[in-house]
């Protein structure tokens, strides 16, 4: 038989435990309401833009364009789902010219850009995007369901937690991009 | 919660602007990176907080330790005595100890979806006083109910740092509900232990609930509203009361793998519907189907660790303990004086 009265913790040294824990909620809870600006402002940068954003700077260096001007533009034609992923690259020198991100708010000015960064907020006219740039020596990226199976050049796909791309090489030839075997071997080559 | 969610989608910015960072919002610059290491980053990194759920194909083997110790009674939220009871009951407990060991698994066929399977076993124990002030001790052991449970993300995702998840869940009847006990001394000497000794519910469950989840690079944080709901009597001829769980959580990472945790965990359960013909109802207030009901508040504080790198990469172990801070119960039953838990999980 055992003794009924065998609790592990004598009720005195419970309440004071009591009493410590809940001093300890009120300071965390006094805590938790000064930090929601600064966690949700964290959660805000997205770590998926972050490598979306290093990879638009690695293309460069992997596909080659007819001529260059004195700067390299990446354009983001749509809403923007980088927050502020991109702003590490402004300024940067890739290829001995300065890096420019800029937003554009048409096709007639994303021309202007090595590299447009189609938003999938622009996914109902990407036909007439593709159609838009054909002649443009732009490299088209996006991150839509069928981008480069409907004439994009690189679609951003995500596959067992990583960020991966499809190229439509096919789309970059008719552009007159040159791409390099290196980015082609790593990519998922898709057709129009 | 989705007001948040959809805040952040909803974010834009005006056209032709130069790019600047924002203030207070923190970005890592990965250019630095080869094109390799970017092709084999992963999007959700695992760290101390987090681990709710899994990415694609991700297994992941568990193992939960859980105390309950409990002693004094409850009618309504008012004390009462043994000697109270045992003007009532020709016996009365006096104390009791819930100790369960529970493996689990979870696999994520995709970045939507994590499926789990748990098996708890069982240990409990209750001290009994009769009147004559005779002591003894029941006491039970074996496999409980098995829970299997789907983790669906409806809207939001981990990159995007909130998350909105249906949980849709069945408990099996493997746990026994033939629990009995021999106790010499007592007349009859053999005899089905209450409900609260018996394992398992005896019946098919449904666990339907919802999920919050909040994460950030150093907080994690999340609510979680959880049912119990049981139908058809099981094969005694009675079916436990369904329970409503609902609780919030915030987490902190004070370093990559080391978090402090704070959890309040309501919970809501009901009266057995129905009765075994074997359990003497005037024996014990236990054994009565109409005293079995409560609610209560859990306050509990806990310690978080997490492998990073190494051979034990993504083991997790957390230990966490509390009280309530409110219970009301249909009673007079036994309240609960202080819960402990211990996890480690191994994930690949």
């Amino acid at each position: 038989m055992r003794n009924a009265n065998r609790h592990l913790l004598p009720a005195r040294i419970l309440a004071a435990l009591k009493v410590v824990c809940l001093s300890a909620l009120l300071g965390v809870a006094y805590i938790c309401f000064q930090v929601p600006h600064q966690a949700s402002a964290q959660s805000l940068s997205s770590r998926e833009y972050e490598i979306k954003a290093a990879y638009l700077y690695n293309f460069i260096k992997y596909v080659d364009w007819p001529s260059y001007g004195d700067t390299i533009s990446i354009g983001i034609l749509g809403n923007d789902p980088f927050g502020a992923a991109l702003a590490p690259l402004n300024g940067k020198i890739v290829k001995g010219r300065r890096l420019v991100i800029k937003h554009v708010d048409s096709v007639r000015d994303a021309q202007q850009c090595q590299i447009i960064f189609v938003s999938s907020s622009e996914k109902q006219r990407l036909q007439e995007i593709f159609e838009s740039l054909r002649s443009a020596r732009v490299l088209t990226v996006g991150e839509t369901q069928g981008f480069a199976d409907g004439g994009g050049i690189i679609n951003f796909i995500e596959e067992n937690n990583k960020v991966r791309f499809e190229i439509n090489a096919e789309a970059a030839r008719r552009t007159g991009l040159n791409i390099s075997s290196e980015l082609l071997k790593l990519a998922r080559l898709v057709k129009s | 919660m989705l007001l948040l969610t959809l805040g952040y989608s909803a974010e834009a910015q005006s056209p032709n602007s130069d790019m600047t960072p924002r203030s207070g919002e923190a970005t890592h610059d990965l250019t630095g990176l080869s094109l390799e290491e970017l092709y084999n980053l992963d999007v959700i990194q695992l760290n101390v907080i987090g681990g709710h759920t899994h990415p694609a194909h991700e297994i992941m083997f568990g193992y939960e330790f859980m105390f309950m110790d409990m002693g004094g009674h409850l009618s309504g939220t008012r004390d009462v005595s043994e000697a109270e009871i045992l003007r009532q009951f020709p016996s009365a407990s006096t104390g009791m100890t819930v100790e369960e060991h529970m493996p689990e698994i979870m696999y994520a066929p995709t970045n939507k979806l994590t499926l789990m399977a748990m098996l708890p076993i069982k240990h409990i124990e209750m001290d009994m006083v009769l009147r004559d002030g005779f002591h003894f001790t029941e006491h039970s052991q074996g496999i409980s109910d098995l829970q299997i449970m789907a983790l669906y993300t409806a809207l939001g995702s981990v990159s995007k740092g909130q998350r909105l998840l249906i949980d849709a869940g069945m408990s099996f009847p493997t746990g026994s509900i033939d629990e009995k006990n021999t106790i010499a001394g007592l007349d009859p000497s053999t005899f089905k232990l209450e409900y609260p000794m018996q394992l398992g519910s005896g019946t098919y469950d449904f666990r339907p609930g919802l999920t919050y989840l909040g994460e950030s690079k150093k907080w994690a944080w999340g609510a979680e509203a959880l049912t119990t709901l049981r139908f058809g009597r099981n094969d005694n001829g009675y079916r436990l009361g369904n329970e409503y769980n609902l609780m919030g959580w915030v987490g902190y990472a004070l370093t990559d793998w080391f978090a402090p945790s704070l959890r309040v965990n309501g919970r809501i359960w009901g009266n057995v519907h129905g009765a075994d013909p074997e359990i003497d109802s005037t024996f014990d207030a236990e054994g009565d189907p109409h005293r079995q009901g409560g609610r209560r508040v859990d306050f509990l504080m806990g310690v978080n660790f997490f492998v990073p790198e190494g051979i034990f990469k993504r083991t997790r172990v957390n230990i966490e303990g509390g009280f309530p801070i409110y219970e009301n119960l249909d009673g007079p039953q036994l309240s609960t004086r202080w819960l402990l838990s211990a996890g480690l999980t191994y994930s690949f």
